[in-house]
């Protein structure tokens, strides 16, 4: 139906964009949405090294690549294609995204719906959704960067999920993307929005992953408000293969005493950026916020964590682990901003890397930026190697050096694999991590 | 089984060793005292291979193979088991995954079949027993958190389990009481065989009261000074390392 258009990303016209194909085309908010948004992008194109938060990020392979940016073509897929996003001993309300599309087949769609509202976004954007109007770019401004503009323009599918008053989901939500794009380079824009009514409770857990190995590029924004005392606990394992581009923004609004809670697990990819921005702006509210990322051959793993303390007694903390082999680039910058109301700040954040081979490169920077008086707040950092002498004390008992130096890097990794409370998820990141540290140290000889 | 001929080592360039000559037979027990940065620990960690120990002069020989060509991990196949001074904590990898671990590629590398986990569990429940151990040490990171007792318990647990042929214990009596120090003997006294041998080295007599050496080695400036039976230990004991030094002087 649609004339396909590739092209670099920062040559994408208006015109060519072609922004009436997407969903809510007869919806005035929303074209106004996207054309604004459009104008954003245009203005500012994809963000440069001179823009303190990309300083170390190098986009020079996602600016030379040409991507298809609209694509209905969603290729059949079964059961079988996301086996390994499955969470074994997990039961899970699933829905599954086939390249920026729900697929509904494999989702659970009208199961979900009676218990909390979930649906898809593309449905909302098309009938003009009350709550849509209300959330949508309010928590994620499109004028933060040249990515979330370019979401906010083409959005076309996600995931609306709804957590009414009180309401508990009574198993986690279990979102999977999957890209099967077998024409080249499709650049595929995924947009989620969370609301969390009052003393409501969610686990979301999202999967990235992929069939083949073309070039493409997820760019997900995720909007999330949560209003008092709600809580959600959110578990990313982003799994895809070498050539995937992925850029992800993560925008969470943070009322009285509401709890959020982050473990990210960013394994694949060429390039990925995993950028979090959190608002603690009523008192009482907590965040923290885990990770780990794990970089080899030429993958750059990026992740941003900000988190406002907006308002006083807020909590937050920031922990992150890396791993860094071959010619691998990981970035982290971490920032706890503390504004002036917002007495007994209580904010903490931890970075530790662990590099295993000499043209490995990290580059981490933990921020404080304190304006209140009367405020707990540290960081701190750690670049390191395999401890020597742990990794003789294993060969001495007559386990091979690889065999050795992979249990010390399993070990550097546990520490935050041991902190998710899920059983069945633990199991499966402990896998993941096994599977995929392998797979690197078999691409890097 | 094990011979040392004029072993000269250094680390990061400066020497400790200075001439070493060992002969380690078949079902002895060495024992080799000496003071402070005598080079004890130094011979040990040559001997398990350790890297950062430059062999500079001299040969190592191992049921008759050449040792210096073999890695850390060749040497525990062929039969070489270091109970280490201060052994290392490994946080996140437990205790049972690595010695099965260990175990599995130790009876491989000698043409063993593998063990499967419920063997495995089995004996490694048998010899905590005789060492006197919780079982629930398996179940615990390496070493994390354990206390000094139970570290070197833990050394010889892995000793067991891995059956050397050469039993290298570094001060293995330091740092426990003398309950311990009673059931890690034993634990040594109870692998003692016609076909295996032991260099236990300490600073005390207290350790060869219970594990009763065939030769005693003192070691001074990384050469061996002096060679005995038991009685040398004891006399150690009496008068010090100092006689030492001063019979050196008067040489």
């Amino acid at each position: 139906m649609s004339t396909v258009i590739q092209c670099k990303p920062e040559q994408l016209t208006k015109q060519q964009s072609n922004l009436q194909k997407y969903p809510g085309a007869a919806i005035p908010w929303i074209v106004e949405l996207r054309e604004n948004a459009f104008k954003e992008f245009e203005a500012a194109g994809l963000p440069s090294p001179r823009i303190e938060d990309w300083k170390y990020t190098n986009l020079k392979a996602l600016q030379r690549q040409s991507f298809y940016f609209h694509s209905e073509h969603a290729i059949e897929i079964s059961e079988n294609d996301i086996t390994s996003a499955v969470i074994p001993d997990l039961d899970v309300y699933r829905v599954v995204f086939v390249d920026g599309l729900i697929n509904e087949q494999l989702s659970q769609i009208q199961e979900i719906s009676s218990k909390v509202h979930i649906v898809s976004l593309k449905d909302k954007l098309s009938h003009n959704d009350k709550l849509t109007k209300k959330y949508l770019t309010k928590i994620a401004n499109p004028g933060l960067n040249g990515f979330v503009a370019l979401n906010t323009a083409l959005m076309h599918d996600g995931i609306q999920l709804y957590l009414p008053k009180k309401v508990v989901a009574d198993k986690p939500i279990h979102l999977i993307y999957i890209s099967t794009v077998r024409d080249n380079a499709a650049w595929i824009n995924l947009r989620n929005l969370i609301v969390a009514e009052p003393n409501s409770e969610a686990i979301i857990i999202e999967s990235f992953l992929n069939l083949g190995d073309s070039v493409y590029l997820n760019n997900i924004t995720t909007e999330i408000s949560l209003a008092e005392n709600s809580k959600l606990t959110h578990y990313k394992f982003q799994q895809e293969a070498m050539p995937a581009f992925h850029v992800s923004l993560l925008n969470v609004q943070q009322k009285q005493c509401s709890k959020y809670s982050s473990h990210s697990f960013a394994f694949g990819g060429k390039f990925s950026r995993n950028e979090m921005r959190i608002g603690l702006d009523e008192p009482g509210s907590e965040c923290i916020l885990q990770g780990l990322y794990l970089a080899d051959g030429r993958q750059q793993i990026d992740t941003l964590a900000k988190v406002d303390h907006n308002a006083e007694s807020c909590l937050s903390r920031e922990f992150f682990k890396g791993i860094i082999n071959g010619k691998a680039k990981a970035i982290y910058r971490g920032i706890a901003y503390v504004h002036p109301n917002a007495q007994h700040s209580d904010a903490e954040q931890i970075n530790n890397n662990l590099l295993l081979s000499s043209a490995a490169e990290v580059d981490t920077k933990p921020q404080l930026e304190i304006y209140a008086d009367d405020v707990k707040c540290s960081h701190g950092a750690t670049v390191g190697q395999l401890d020597e002498d742990a990794l003789f004390y294993l060969r001495s008992r007559g386990i091979e050096e690889d065999t050795a130096r992979g249990l010390l890097t399993y070990s550097f990794a546990k520490e935050i694999i041991d902190n998710i409370q899920v059983e069945p998820l633990a199991r499966h990141v402990d896998s993941l991590f096994k599977e995929t540290h392998l797979n690197e140290r078999r691409l890097e000889n | 089984m094990l011979t040392v001929n004029d072993l000269i080592v250094s680390v990061d360039q400066i020497s400790i060793l200075n001439g070493i000559n060992l002969q380690v037979n078949a079902g002895e027990v060495h024992a080799i005292m000496g003071p402070n940065a005598s080079g004890k620990s130094t011979l040990a960690y040559t001997l398990a291979g350790h890297e950062g120990y430059t062999v500079e002069e001299g040969k190592i020989l191992f049921c008759n193979r050449n040792l210096l060509e073999l890695s850390p991990e060749e040497r525990a196949h062929q039969g070489i088991f270091l109970a280490f001074q201060y052994p290392v904590e490994i946080p996140g990898v437990n205790n049972i995954y690595f010695m099965k671990a260990a175990v599995n590629e130790v009876r491989k590398q000698r043409g063993l079949e593998e063990l499967d986990a419920v063997d495995f569990l089995q004996l490694a429940k048998e010899k905590m027993q005789s060492l006197d151990m919780n079982e629930s040490m398996l179940k615990r990171a390496v070493n994390e958190g354990f206390s000094g007792g139970e570290k070197k318990r833990n050394e010889i647990f892995q000793m067991a389990l891995l059956e050397p042929k050469l039993a290298l214990l570094d001060e293995t009596d330091s740092g426990l009481d003398i309950d311990a120090l009673k059931i890690v003997a034993q634990g040594v006294n109870a692998m003692r065989d016609k076909d295996r041998a032991f260099i236990v080295i300490t600073h005390y007599q207290r350790l060869l009261n219970y594990i009763v050496p065939d030769h005693v080695h003192v070691l001074s400036n990384g050469k061996i000074v002096r060679s005995g039976d038991k009685s040398l230990a004891q006399d150690l004991e009496k008068h010090g390392y100092a006689w030492l030094q001063e019979e050196e002087v008067a040489a």
